[in-house]
């Protein structure tokens, strides 16, 4: 019962603003230059699966890859070093200090050097995905309490037991956290680096359509955008409930 | 009664800071022996050491901030070799079990790092779980347990290898008096059915009398040791709140850390 109201009350609300949306358009017979009925755009979505679909898996692959290949080396990098309290340290300020800039503007000019092609994007996507996951990881692994780590000692445990045993299980909700967030980051750096110049991909897909100011496809594009990072954002969250039931 | 080798023997111990409190002694001149089997309690002002001591002789201080000064020897080996041996198990004042495993796979966890078979591990972890009386408990995470029963646990986990040093830092301090009470009739029983040696820091003269069968009392900073009481009591001790000379050997002990206050 409860289950239900959880889906139901969503959906009423968003027909509710699609009925709104509708009637606006037509009482006071706004331009479909500035704003596109939701009668017209929804034909539009469900002819245009295809063609979307095209741009969509290529600007996933940047994402994916990227988002992948970001987490995969930041945790790497942070599990041969976290052990050095120095390091660990001065890694986490270079890391803050990068952080800071707003990396999404290199895109330009990393264009510039690196070409517009689709591994551009995927370099940029690591890279937005790099530093947080690098922090994250860092953080959690060394700000494990000292009478676990006595613990540890005490039983004459190995690095590699300690590691496995304690620092990664308590860090995991953390990290699964991180790469959570990430997935929205990883998304919107490719989407944006393809408005700076791109061979396909659904970011320079939207830029040329409003140039011909199609904008029911626009719309259309932007609906599946939502749909595919929704169901990328769900998977993560899923392995997070997953793990920390099984925990 | 025969009088044993001793099994742990400190030396002319002591501590000296070396992080922003430097040149500061936290201990100095410890001399102590204790005989296997023995039930032994360190009392003190609180913040004098009384943790450190069993800190150096579990080798677990951290020694970028201190250095320690002395010689400790535990069955005729240092204390770096008996902690690779394994010699020495520790109870800390907070139960420090891991969230997201069992109270069954808890205990597991240092048989595990040994690397014990998992059919010897199964049988051990059931004979330990009835020894603290948790058997009920064994699919249970420590989120689920009382305070006193998770201590339960942690005791179970550092008896699992099998340690003749049994160390224990304020392990009962979180709890309210009664469970208090029912934990140290436990632990005597689990320590005449061990055998094993313990040392048991507490702030409560009471805990310490009622458990032990000698009480090392420490002074304040630098903490030396004051007097070691010895506690003659028989067990099972249960009777012995009808005791006067009970109260006697509290009043005792807790004069001796007023003068220090």
């Amino acid at each position: 019962m409860k289950n239900k109201q959880k889906y139901i009350y969503p959906l009423i609300a968003w027909i509710v603003v699609l009925v709104i949306w509708e009637i606006t358009v037509r009482i006071f017979a706004i331009s479909p230059i500035i704003l596109v009925p939701p009668s017209q755009i929804g034909p539009v979505i469900i002819d245009s699966f295809s063609v979307i679909y095209q741009q969509l898996s290529f600007t996933f692959y940047e994402v994916i890859i990227g988002w992948s290949l970001g987490t995969l080396v930041a945790f790497l990098v942070a599990v041969s070093c976290f052990s050095f309290k120095s390091l660990a340290n001065l890694l986490t300020l270079a890391a803050v200090i990068v952080s800071a800039v707003p990396l999404i503007a290199l895109a330009a000019i990393l264009g510039g050097f690196l070409g517009t092609g689709q591994n551009t994007k995927t370099l940029l996507v690591a890279i937005l995905c790099f530093f947080p996951m690098l922090i994250v990881s860092l953080s959690s692994f060394t700000r494990i309490e000292r009478s676990y780590l006595n613990l540890f000692r005490t039983y004459q445990a190995s690095w590699s037991q300690r590691f496995l045993k304690l620092i990664l299980p308590q860090s995991l909700p953390a990290l699964l956290n991180t790469m959570k967030i990430n997935t929205v980051t990883a998304l919107t750096t490719a989407i944006v680096s393809e408005f700076f110049g791109a061979h396909g991909g659904i970011g320079q897909f939207i830029l040329s359509r409003k140039g011909f100011y199609d904008l029911p496809m626009v719309w259309a594009a932007i609906f599946y955008l939502i749909i595919a990072t929704s169901i990328f954002y769900l998977i993560m969250n899923m392995l997070q409930k997953f793990y920390s039931h099984w925990h | 009664m025969k009088k044993a080798e001793p099994q742990i023997i400190l030396d002319q111990v002591g501590i000296i800071y070396n992080d922003y409190k430097i040149g500061l002694q936290a201990l100095t001149d410890i001399n102590l022996t204790i005989a296997p089997g023995e039930f032994i309690s360190i009392v003190g002002p609180s913040g004098c050491g009384k943790s450190t001591i069993l800190k150096i002789i579990s080798d677990i201080l951290d020694l970028e901030t201190t250095v320690l000064k002395g010689k400790v020897t535990i069955l005729g080996k240092t204390a770096s070799e008996a902690r690779q041996a394994r010699n020495v198990g520790f109870v800390f004042q907070k139960p420090t079990l891991l969230q997201w495993r069992t109270v069954f796979q808890n205990i597991a966890l240092p048989l595990e790092i040994i690397g014990i078979s998992k059919s010897e591990r199964f049988q051990k972890i059931e004979n330990l779980l009835k020894l603290v009386h948790l058997e009920k408990y064994a699919n249970f995470h420590p989120d689920q347990l009382s305070g006193g029963m998770q201590q339960k646990v942690s005791i179970a986990r550092a008896l699992a290898y099998d340690p003749p040093i049994l160390l224990m830092d304020e392990p009962f301090a979180a709890l309210d008096e009664l469970g208090r009470r029912q934990l140290n009739d436990e632990l005597i029983k689990i320590w005449q059915k061990t055998k094993k040696t313990i040392v048991f820091v507490t702030h409560s003269i009471e805990e310490a009398v009622y458990l032990s069968e000698r009480v090392v009392i420490l002074s304040k900073q630098p903490a030396q040791i004051k007097k070691i009481e010895t506690i003659s009591f028989p067990y099972p001790r249960k009777t012995i709140f009808n005791d006067l000379e009970f109260f006697k050997a509290i009043t005792n002990i807790r004069k001796l850390l007023e003068n220090e206050e």
